[in-house]
């Protein structure tokens, strides 16, 4: 989380908005989001719901493992999914930014005329 | 390693409120933002 944060202009920048899903309730998310002054969206999923979700989805998710980073385009379509073998097995940012700068040129191509 | 992104499934859509009590819909960055979902165990 504290690696997100330091590249948090990066990831708006390249039009991306930053979500992380957890599941802690509101409360322990106010407090480590304002602690460590994390400017993302926070959703607390005491239910997992949106984990069981996206574990619908066989080549999405694989069986619980976590931590993970789904990235989505501004199509809706996930593009790209990493999956933690431990707690401290996350991608590094520059991978995903560069992810995001990939979606975004190709956004930006699609809108252009021919 | 090329780390291009290719899954191409549509992700599923979810509604869940916020820690400040706001709604979130992903649908609704449709169209406008890309999404880094970070799926977090638990904050130690």
């Amino acid at each position: 989380m504290a690696q997100l944060r330091q590249d948090h202009a990066e990831f708006v920048a390249s039009g991306a908005e930053v979500v992380i899903v957890g599941p802690d309730n509101a409360e322990a998310f106010q407090e480590y989001f304002s602690e460590h002054d994390l400017p993302f969206v926070g959703l607390p999923d005491p239910e997992h719901r949106v984990l069981r979700l996206f574990g619908q989805q066989v080549n999405l998710f694989k069986a619980g493992r976590m931590p993970a980073q789904v990235v989505i385009d501004q199509q809706g379509i996930a593009r790209y999914a990493h999956y933690g073998h431990s707690m401290s097995d996350i991608p590094e940012n520059s991978e995903i930014l560069e992810i995001l700068r990939e979606l975004h040129s190709e956004a930006f191509s699609a809108a252009a005329p021919a | 390693m090329s780390p291009r992104a290719a899954l191409g499934l549509p992700a599923p859509d979810f509604e869940l409120d916020d820690y400040t009590g706001h709604p979130f819909r992903l649908a609704d960055l449709r169209g406008q933002k890309s999404v880094v979902l970070v799926f977090n165990r638990g904050f130690l």
